[in-house]
């Protein structure tokens, strides 16, 4: 695939979410969940984007920029963003890395809720055997082998 | 690692980019400075070496001193030179000139050098002995030679009133030495010849006898406060006391100008010298600009590194002198290099620019002149040289101190958070916020890029709009120099000049018969001064004159070949064969003139009307007004007042004489113009005071002047055109760099190559739009000012579209490339190594 198939491929069927949230300084909660539909000169989805922003809880924090708002919802905006596009897996690096544990606790609570009633494949990074717990499956990088609780993989 | 210092030097290597920009920067404006700082000190030694020999090397003469007088000052320890002659008397060469005989005391011709360049023999040593220039000899008509006597008939006055009675006398002079002409003296009237000491002693009657005393004091400063306690202590009286306000002005003391003084045309000098200057600031400015810009930005980059230093125990002082060092090295690299490039183009820059304006005003003849001196005072300046690697320093210095505060301010936790933070914490001030559709992500995005930071962008822009105001305005200039290029036409290939005895009939004649002439224009002029009630003297008119004191009454005589090449088109064949007849003739009304707000009235007669001239009625066959089309001799340029032009052949009958003052030559075809210069060089032999110029040199030289100052113009749009390039290469840069973890951010969620580049490309291509804008409106104005100031009345030009169009594709074409350039290694980075970046 060539980089212009690539770019779309990630922001039509991928969602990222990293632990330091990277959310564009410069654009409002709003226009940083929408910079994938913007990108792709797509008209955005009120409905939906009220019912992300509903879901997260960040409904009165949308025309707030990065720096207005607190780690965890800087967070919620970055899971936004990743939902936005309505990919078919989001991959999330250490979502609660940097975030305080209740605000953690939150954030992982949000995304198995996404997962169960999106019904979405989530693929969370974590060093946190709390959060591991909460997985359908669980994948063990050790010493640079790859393997599944109870499997080994080859 | 021998000191915390060599911690400039390795951020100097570690960050290329930024180093090689600030050294450019460094470099450019040192050779500006350097060029100006070159030219203004070559200027100040020309003014001084043109004043010393207008006026002597004096800074005031005391006139009509006794004897004990003389003394008194002579003895004054304050006094550091002092030169004693007695005035002699002076004898008519013609209407115009005399030549003043002076005798000098000992070393009192020193003061003088140019007037006292010998041809032949020596200067007088003794009584009776003279040295007269050759110009004097040639009117005097002496065909003898140094040993042989001369008699002059010469004319001893005092001044104001000591005595009512001239004294009179002929004398024998043995001619010592011939001195080279000096047409200095031909402004005020005189040639200056010398005697030996004792003549006036031996000719002229005691009470005849008073002394000059040139004087150099030996404190400059306190200069005035001398000259005046001289005065009041020996009685003097104002109008003896000669101030040379040349060489005073050239060497800046201070002296109490006399109102009622003529003062020189020297007013080039200082009018060179600001424009240098100001040159040079622009310059500085630019570059301060980006060095500011790029060190700021560089220090911000830096700004956990420092906070890193401070938390281990570093100074705000020693950080402080960190930055500073930095700028000091490549300073130390720079400006040796500036310095070096602007001194070799200093001598041409300062030709260039000399040579676009009239020699007089650099107190020079002509443009060779110029040249000379240039030539011999461009030597040496070390000291003008060091003043401008100081200044150059100095703005780098200034120019720097923002940043090395910014770094020296930096505390340990500000400094931590800079590392560490994972760029969603950058705070932007954003006051609108939109929440109406984007339609295009990436221009959208650019525009709120460019307020991220807005000293940044208003400095970037601003450099840019220095650059293109400084190209359409330089552009307008050079646009006027082309059409005054396409305007020089001349009646001739040569001017021939005497306006002192002027040529005879015989040497026109002598002219036109020449082989290589196929025709001469010819022209006589006579000037009539007022008299007390404003009217022409020594002539009868029935002209009603408006009694404006400063119009001169003046008839000019054209021969048939003149008035063919002048007024052929202007006037009917008829008409035209009533000038060269004598029945009628052309008129040029003066110029209204307001005396202190005073409207005194202008002459004005109509066309058709008959007016009547020394008994002789004649039909005003046109009537010119305004100030084109005026009657001069040469390019000795306007003198206000009604002009009567008529034929050759009635001149005599109205003036009384038939000289002519300007022969105008036109050669034939393939003519060697060698073979008649040689005929006119024995023209000036024949007739004293007599020059010509010849067109086809002043063409070649006026075009070379125009060549040499667009050669300047350009370097100079290019040299300003560069620096704002360097800012713009330094913002995209730094913005490409500071914006890496959010390049790799919108990479991650789905942004492509195209559409990185297309933002970035926005944002460059709104720097060059918003100062293409800004600037062309800015180039307009200075246009419009720069005109104003030539006619001396504000008046609106035509925009000047075509360099305001180039300017804005430029700018805009720079912006991209400085856009695209690191864009393309930054596409090629991955994503998480993006994200990853550390700045």
């Amino acid at each position: 695939m060539n980089d212009r198939e690539l770019s779309a491929f990630r922001r039509r069927r991928i969602g990222f979410v990293f632990q330091q949230f990277h959310l564009l300084p410069v654009l409002t909660a709003r226009e940083n969940i929408l910079m994938p539909l913007l990108l792709d000169r797509k008209k955005e989805d009120r409905a939906y984007l009220g019912e992300l922003a509903e879901l997260l809880g960040i409904s009165d924090r949308l025309t707030h920029l990065p720096h207005e708002l607190s780690g965890g919802q800087q967070q919620r905006v970055a899971i936004a963003r990743a939902l936005i596009a309505r990919p078919d897996i989001i991959f999330a690096d250490e979502p609660t890395g940097n975030l305080d544990s209740k605000s953690g606790g939150e954030v992982m609570r949000l995304l198995s809720e996404i997962r169960r009633r999106m019904k979405k494949t989530l693929v969370v990074i974590t060093h946190d055997s709390q959060i591991a717990q909460m997985a359908d499956r669980r994948f063990v990088i050790m010493d640079g082998m790859l393997s599944e609780e109870g499997v080994t993989i080859r | 690692m021998r000191s915390y210092h060599v911690l400039a030097w390795r951020e100097i290597m570690g960050q290329k980019v930024v180093s090689v920009l600030i050294l450019t920067a460094v470099i450019l404006s040192t050779v500006m400075t350097t060029a100006v700082g070159q030219s203004v000190g070559v200027l100040a030694a020309m003014r001084r070496q043109q004043a010393a020999a207008i006026g002597g090397e004096r800074y005031v003469s005391l006139v009509q001193l006794t004897g004990d007088q003389a003394r008194i000052v002579e003895e004054d320890a304050r006094i550091s030179y002092t030169g004693r002659s007695v005035q002699l008397g002076s004898y008519d060469l013609n209407d115009l000139l005399k030549l003043n005989l002076e005798e000098y005391w000992g070393d009192g011709l020193s003061a003088y050098p140019s007037y006292t360049k010998l041809v032949r023999g020596r200067l007088p040593e003794k009584p009776m002995e003279v040295a007269l220039p050759e110009d004097a000899l040639q009117f005097l008509g002496f065909a003898g030679d140094i040993g042989d006597t001369i008699p002059l008939s010469l004319s001893k006055a005092l001044r104001h009133g000591i005595e009512i009675e001239a004294y009179d006398y002929e004398a024998d002079f043995v001619l010592t030495g011939i001195t080279q002409s000096n047409y200095l003296g031909y402004t005020y009237g005189y040639i200056r010849g010398f005697a030996g000491e004792g003549t006036a002693a031996a000719l002229l009657p005691q009470k005849y006898i008073y002394y000059n005393l040139d004087i150099r004091t030996a404190d400059q400063r306190h200069f005035q406060a001398l000259i005046d306690d001289l005065s009041g202590s020996l009685g003097l009286h104002e109008l003896d006391i000669l101030y040379n306000y040349p060489y005073l002005n050239a060497l800046g003391i201070q002296y109490r100008a006399d109102e009622g003084s003529v003062m020189l045309d020297d007013e080039g000098f200082p009018f060179v010298i600001l424009a240098g200057v100001l040159a040079a600031v622009l310059i500085l400015l630019a570059a301060g600009l980006v060095i500011y810009n790029i060190l700021k930005i560089a220090v911000a980059r830096r700004i956990g590194q420092y906070g890193v230093l401070r938390a281990v125990g570093a100074e705000r002082g020693q950080l402080y002198r960190i930055v500073a060092k930095e700028v000091l090295m490549l300073c130390l690299c720079g400006i040796p290099i500036g310095m070096f490039c602007g001194r070799l183009s200093a001598k041409g820059i300062l030709g260039a620019v000399l040579y676009q304006l009239p020699p007089g005003m650099f107190l020079a003849s002509d443009m060779e002149q110029l040249q000379v001196l240039i030539a011999e005072n461009s030597g040496g300046k070390w000291g003008y040289l060091f003043i401008s690697g100081f200044v150059t320093l100095l703005f780098a210095f200034l120019a720097a101190a923002p940043a090395a505060r910014y770094a020296a301010k930096t505390t340990p936790v500000t400094a931590m958070h800079g590392i560490t933070s994972g760029g969603a914490c950058d705070k932007i001030s954003r006051r609108r916020r939109r929440t109406r559709r984007v339609r295009s992500f990436e221009r959208y995005y650019a525009a709120l890029n460019m307020r991220r930071n807005k000293s940044r962008t208003v400095i970037t822009i601003l450099s840019l709009v220095m650059s293109i105001t400084v190209f359409v305005a330089l552009q307008g200039y050079l646009s006027l120099l082309s059409v005054a290029g396409a305007e020089t036409e001349h009646l001739g290939d040569y001017s021939v000049i005497n306006e002192y005895a002027g040529f005879s009939p015989e040497e026109l004649r002598r002219m036109e018969a020449d082989p290589n002439v196929a025709a001469v224009a010819a022209q006589q002029v006579t000037l009539y001064e007022p008299d007390e009630q404003y009217a022409p003297a020594g002539i009868e008119t029935d002209i009603d004159f408006a009694g404006n004191p400063v119009e001169r009454f003046q008839i000019y005589g054209v021969n048939d070949c003149w008035a063919d090449r002048c007024f052929e088109g202007q006037l009917t064949e008829e008409q035209l064969a009533a000038l060269k007849a004598g029945e009628g003739c052309v008129v040029r009304n003066p110029l209204p003139i307001n005396i202190e707000g005073i409207d005194a009235g202008t002459t004005c007669v109509e066309e058709g009307a008959t007016i009547t001239v020394a008994g002789k009625a004649l039909q005003v066959l046109m009537a010119l007004n305004g100030y084109d089309g005026y009657f001069s001799i040469g390019n000795n340029g306007f003198c206000n007042g009604l002009q009567v032009l008529v034929s050759d052949r009635l001149y005599p009958e109205l003036t009384g004489t038939d000289v002519y003052a300007e022969f105008r030559p036109i050669l034939r075809a393939d003519v060697d113009r060698e073979v008649f210069d040689r005929t006119l060089d024995s023209l000036c032999a024949r007739a004293a005071g007599t020059t010509w110029v010849s067109y086809e040199d002043t063409d070649r030289q006026l075009a070379e002047s125009e060549m040499q100052i667009r050669l300047l113009a350009w370097g100079l749009i290019l040299l300003i055109g560069l620096i704002g390039i360097l800012n713009i290469v330094n913002t995209v840069y730094t913005n490409i760099h500071t914006r890496m973890a959010e390049i790799g951010t919108q990479r991650a969620v789905g942004m492509s190559v195209g559409s990185l580049y297309r933002t970035f490309l926005w944002e460059g291509a709104c720097y060059g739009i918003y100062a293409s804008v800004i600037g062309s409106a800015a180039g307009y104005l200075c246009t419009v000012l720069v005109r104003s100031a030539g006619s001396g009345a504000f008046q609106l030009t035509a925009p000047p579209l075509p360099a305001m169009a180039q300017a804005s594709i430029l700018s805009v074409a720079a912006c991209l490339l400085a856009s695209a350039v690191p864009l393309r290694q930054i596409a090629k980075r991955s994503i998480v190594e993006s994200i990853e970046w550390r700045n």
